[in-house]
């Protein structure tokens, strides 16, 4: 049995194109258009980036297709969660420590502060 | 031309030419045996570049003891020294050799021992307990082994050259940074984890497309054996822990090397931002270890007690929990950092939740044994010196979980008895009761018995008396990793009961030299002449010992669980034709690919950048000789099956 | 021995999931230490929105290409698959050379890797994508040098599904730097 190259997933020259034009699109939106949404800006660059996230995976990386397709939703969807524990916690633990001031101020807050003189700047 | 080396680095005190010494006689002992015996052509083409995982794991198992060998000697002058010692001035080592010395205990002991003694039973067993002739990537298989053997060689070349970290085995900045440790010691200790965390990392991506894509026909995955389940989970949780390894030595990397500042105490480097990121490793890797332990377990229990494992399903909804948990506890480890209570209280909670399906797991094994006919052979010795120190050690994780008392225990001896009970109680005992519940299936004889169940004695007596003055003396308040303390202080006489239990755990470990050399006299006469030598339940149990280097004749139809026992149950036997049959050819790869890496990684170590880009550049040569490389399998005859299974056939 | 192409194809992903993670280690890092910039200047003093949207919009082409090329090697098509990679690995390496003169220009101008937190985190983020890029492109050459030499095979096909996976994934990081690094530190 050799490599069973048919059953490795792909798109067509149609669905690249496709991908390939929502992704431009999404791209322009998120430098041009979401600057625009005033104080929702911040909300729209991650919903351009999801939606631009979920085009590649679909279009590119023929997420959910294939013969192997539950087994690879299965650990992107692992992946996903565990990057969100470790990077929300991260944000969530570091932000503990600094706001709660139990972290001694940073050398940044200290120059800006005006209490560290600018020559301990290294080379 | 040689950046940062000069002859100095070879120059050492009494006690580290000592080791030198000893590395390199014994590095040239081998050599001379293999030279004098005339096979360095055996060698090479039966063990080195072997693809056979069998032949592998048997590697990481040497390579296991190796380095045992060496992280336990460490131990023994940290308790001496520790015994010895009542002022500045009168141990025998010095304080910076002190820190040395408990750095490289526990890097060793972890990455090189821990690590390694699993790799070597999953690459044993795993692909015969799935009815699969070897693992989904031979040559990568390979070439994890050997990037792993390279790190432990880095570590090895550091007691020669130079000098190695001085910094606690996570390498805690603002100490790792080049500020406080200008030395080479820290780099030795980063590129030596880089190599083997690569190697690692790419042995997890081999055994989760086997376990996803390799098992025999009919076995589904509520089918597998328990021992690949946790193995699953342990793969899974490498995948998902060992890059933010990665990512963190290298930024430290970075800080120490290109002069970048994530760590640093100055212009806005943030220590606790690594302690932080560490630790989301560190937690899941201890998991990572201690999953494939219940998983030897949860198979020699039902086989000597006779009787199916209670509670399958529940035992792989547990090993999912444990594995997905895992992931949510790792503050635990810094509760006195700093964080705010809301932090330290969710964190405190989710570390006693975790200990939940592990309960669920012990409890199991419990039913198992209930009205079973159970017989106590060496490995279900293990288990049950496994059952009592865990619990210990366990509860004493649950006291530390609750963050005001943890503000006490943090960083004391109780910690330390703590976690040694978990990793020698857990991890050494579980993967101690593997070697020797699948010796037989391995190597062909049996392992004697009698020196086994002294070895077991020694080593749960000598832990007892070892680590329990250790849990007293931290109550009492004494900190971890002092290199003398004061007579006046009381914890003297505790710490001389410590170095005794040392001295019969080092008994234990002499008893289990013997019991290798005794069993390995006696091979002939303890045959194993059936390859079921236990009466076993799984399918490794189904081929002659040791196993053939085809595996399985005709790869076995699976019925249900326990597949191998309900076929002896129901006396029903395969005739299968036996066909021609692919393997995959030996490879020199993963030597060459490692060999470099190693160069690059003493290069790196010493500033010796022209060496590093040479050596990365042999690397990349290699891979690409190695894809232009069309046959890389061989044929193994239908006859060549049927004569030797003849010639070893299983009563 | 199974030769399975689903099995490589499975492999790479598993792996490219750990390499996510290395990412997020690295996005973590970028979070807590963006502000730290000692003073120094702020994101959006440093970075020009119009240059990174012609890195996008060059590294998303050749993405693309890399699917085109992708498709051709599966028609069995050589002369197009050539081409195709040649063009991928042009676009990326041109993204490479952009990325790098921006690297330089910072360098140069006292905003290196050395000056501050936010800095350090700044150049190992974008830098590790650029390494990865880099990689990719070795990929390239040894594929169009297979393909040269071998012309289209199983293997060759099997193997480009495999540089699609990497390239694609690494325009989805691209994805989150452009936004998370560039667009939220302007706004």
């Amino acid at each position: 049995m050799r490599t069973k190259n048919e059953e490795l997933p792909h798109g067509t020259n149609a669905s690249y194109t496709l991908g390939f034009v929502l992704s431009i699109a999404l791209t322009l939106f998120a430098f041009w258009v979401a600057p625009l949404f005033g104080a929702f800006t911040y909300s729209v660059f991650i919903a351009a980036a999801l939606a631009q996230l979920f085009v590649q995976l679909f279009f590119f990386l023929h997420f959910g297709r294939g013969a192997d397709a539950g087994k690879n939703i299965t650990i992107a969807v692992f992946t996903v969660v565990i990057i969100g524990i470790v990077v929300i916690g991260t944000i969530w633990i570091m932000n503990n420590l600094a706001h709660l001031h139990m972290m001694p101020p940073t050398t940044t807050d200290l120059y800006t502060n005006g209490q560290v003189a600018p020559q301990n700047e290294l080379k | 031309m040689f950046g940062n080396l000069t002859v100095s680095a070879f120059i050492h005190g009494p006690i580290e030419t000592g080791g030198q010494l000893a590395v390199v006689l014994g590095g040239l002992t081998v050599v001379f045996l293999l030279t004098y015996f005339k096979r360095w052509k055996w060698l090479w083409s039966e063990w080195l570049t072997s693809l056979d995982a069998k032949k592998i794991g048997v590697m990481y198992l040497i390579l296991a003891g190796l380095m045992l060998a060496r992280a336990a000697i460490d131990a023994f002058m940290m308790r001496g020294q520790q015994a010895i010692a009542t002022s500045a001035d009168n141990g025998y080592l010095s304080p910076d050799h002190f820190a040395q010395i408990f750095t490289a205990h526990g890097t060793i002991m972890i990455f090189f021992v821990a690590m390694t003694f699993m790799f070597g039973l999953i690459n044993c067993v795993v692909p015969l307990m799935l009815g699969t002739r070897d693992v989904a990537f031979p040559l990568l298989n390979s070439i994890s082994f050997w990037l792993t053997a390279a790190g432990a060689m880095l570590v090895n070349i550091s007691l020669v050259i130079g000098e190695f970290s001085a910094t606690g085995w996570l390498a805690y900045p603002p100490l790792s940074e080049l500020a406080y440790s200008p030395g080479v010691g820290v780099d030795y200790y980063i590129w030596a984890l880089q190599i083997a965390g690569l190697g690692t990392l790419l042995a997890a991506v081999n055994f989760i497309v086997t376990i996803m894509k390799e098992r025999a026909a009919g076995m589904k995955l509520m089918q597998m054996p328990i021992f690949v389940w946790t193995t699953l989970g342990s793969m899974l949780l490498i995948i998902f822990a060992f890059p933010i390894l990665t990512g963190t030595l290298g930024m430290l990397a970075l800080d120490r090397t290109l002069g970048m500042h994530f760590f640093t105490t100055d212009l806005g480097g943030n220590a606790m931002m690594y302690v932080n990121l560490i630790w989301a490793w560190g937690h899941p890797e201890v998991y990572i270890l201690i999953l494939p332990a219940f998983g030897i377990f949860s198979e020699l229990v039902p086989v000597f007690s006779k009787k199916r494992l209670f509670g399958y399903t529940s035992m792989v909804v547990a090993t999912m929990l444990i594995t997905i948990m895992s992931f949510g506890v790792w503050v635990h480890h810094f509760f006195t950092m700093g964080a705010g209570a809301n932090v330290n209280a969710f964190f405190g909670i989710a570390t006693m939740a975790i200990a939940i399906p592990t309960s669920v797991k012990i409890f199991n094994w419990l039913f198992t044994m209930f009205r079973g006919r159970i017989s106590y052979p060496t490995p279900m010795l293990w288990f049950m010196g496994f059952l009592f120190t865990f619990l210990v050690g366990g509860m004493s994780g649950i006291l530390m979980s609750v963050p005001p008392a943890d503000f006490q225990l943090h960083n004391s001896l109780f910690l330390v008895a703590h976690f040694h009970n978990m990793v020698i109680g857990g991890v050494l005992f579980g993967y101690f009761a593997g070697f020797a519940y699948w010796f037989p299936k391995i190597f062909g004889f049996a392992l004697n018995e009698r020196f086994g169940v002294y070895a077991f004695w020694l080593w749960i007596v000598g832990f007892a008396v070892a680590f329990i003055p250790l849990y007293i003396l931290g109550i009492m308040g004494m900190t971890r990793r002092l290199d003398f303390v004061d007579l006046a202080s009381g914890y003297h006489p505790l710490l001389v009961v410590a170095a005794i239990g040392a001295v019969i755990i080092s008994l234990g470990m002499a008893m289990q030299v013997v019991q290798l050399y005794v069993s390995v006299r006696d091979r002939k006469k303890h045959k194993d002449r059936t390859g079921d030598f236990w009466d076993g339940r799984t399918l490794e149990w189904s081929v002659p010992s040791p196993a053939p280097f085809y595996n399985f004749a005709t790869l076995p139809q699976v019925h249900g669980r326990d597949s191998f026992w309900m076929d002896k149950q129901e006396k029903r036997i395969h005739h299968e034709t036996i066909t021609d049959i692919h393997l995959p050819k030996n490879s020199s790869v993963a030597l060459f690919v490692a060999g470099f890496a190693l160069t690059a990684g003493f290069g790196m170590v010493w500033h010796i950048w022209w060496l590093t880009l040479v050596a990365l550049g042999g690397v990349f040569v290699t891979i690409v000789l190695r894809s232009f490389v069309e046959e890389t399998e061989y044929v193994v005859s239908a006859e060549t099956i049927k004569a030797y299974e003849a010639k070893h056939k299983t009563a | 021995m199974n030769r399975d192409a689903t099995k490589g194809y499975y492999g790479f992903w598993v792996y490219i999931m750990s390499d996510c993670v290395l990412f997020a280690s690295l996005f973590a890092t970028y979070a807590v230490l963006h502000t730290e910039t000692f003073n120094g200047p702020a994101p959006a003093q440093l970075f020009d929105l119009s240059f990174v949207l012609t890195e996008t919009l060059i590294l998303l082409t050749s993405s693309f290409m890399c699917g085109i090329a992708y498709l051709s090697a599966r028609e069995g098509k050589k002369q197009l698959t050539l081409y195709a990679l040649i063009a991928t690995l042009i676009l990326g390496l041109s993204f490479l050379g952009m990325e790098v003169s921006e690297f330089g220009k910072l360098v140069a101008s006292g905003h290196g890797w050395t000056v501050s937190a936010f800095l350090s985190s700044y150049f190992a983020l974008v830098g590790t994508h650029g390494l990865h890029v880099f990689l990719g492109s070795l990929w390239m050459l040894v594929l169009i040098g297979h393909i040269a030499l071998r012309g289209i095979t199983d293997t060759l096909v099997r193997r480009l599904a495999y540089f699609s996976l990497f390239w694609h994934f690494l325009d989805i990081i691209w994805i989150f730097i452009f936004t998370i690094v560039y667009l939220m530190g302007i706004y």
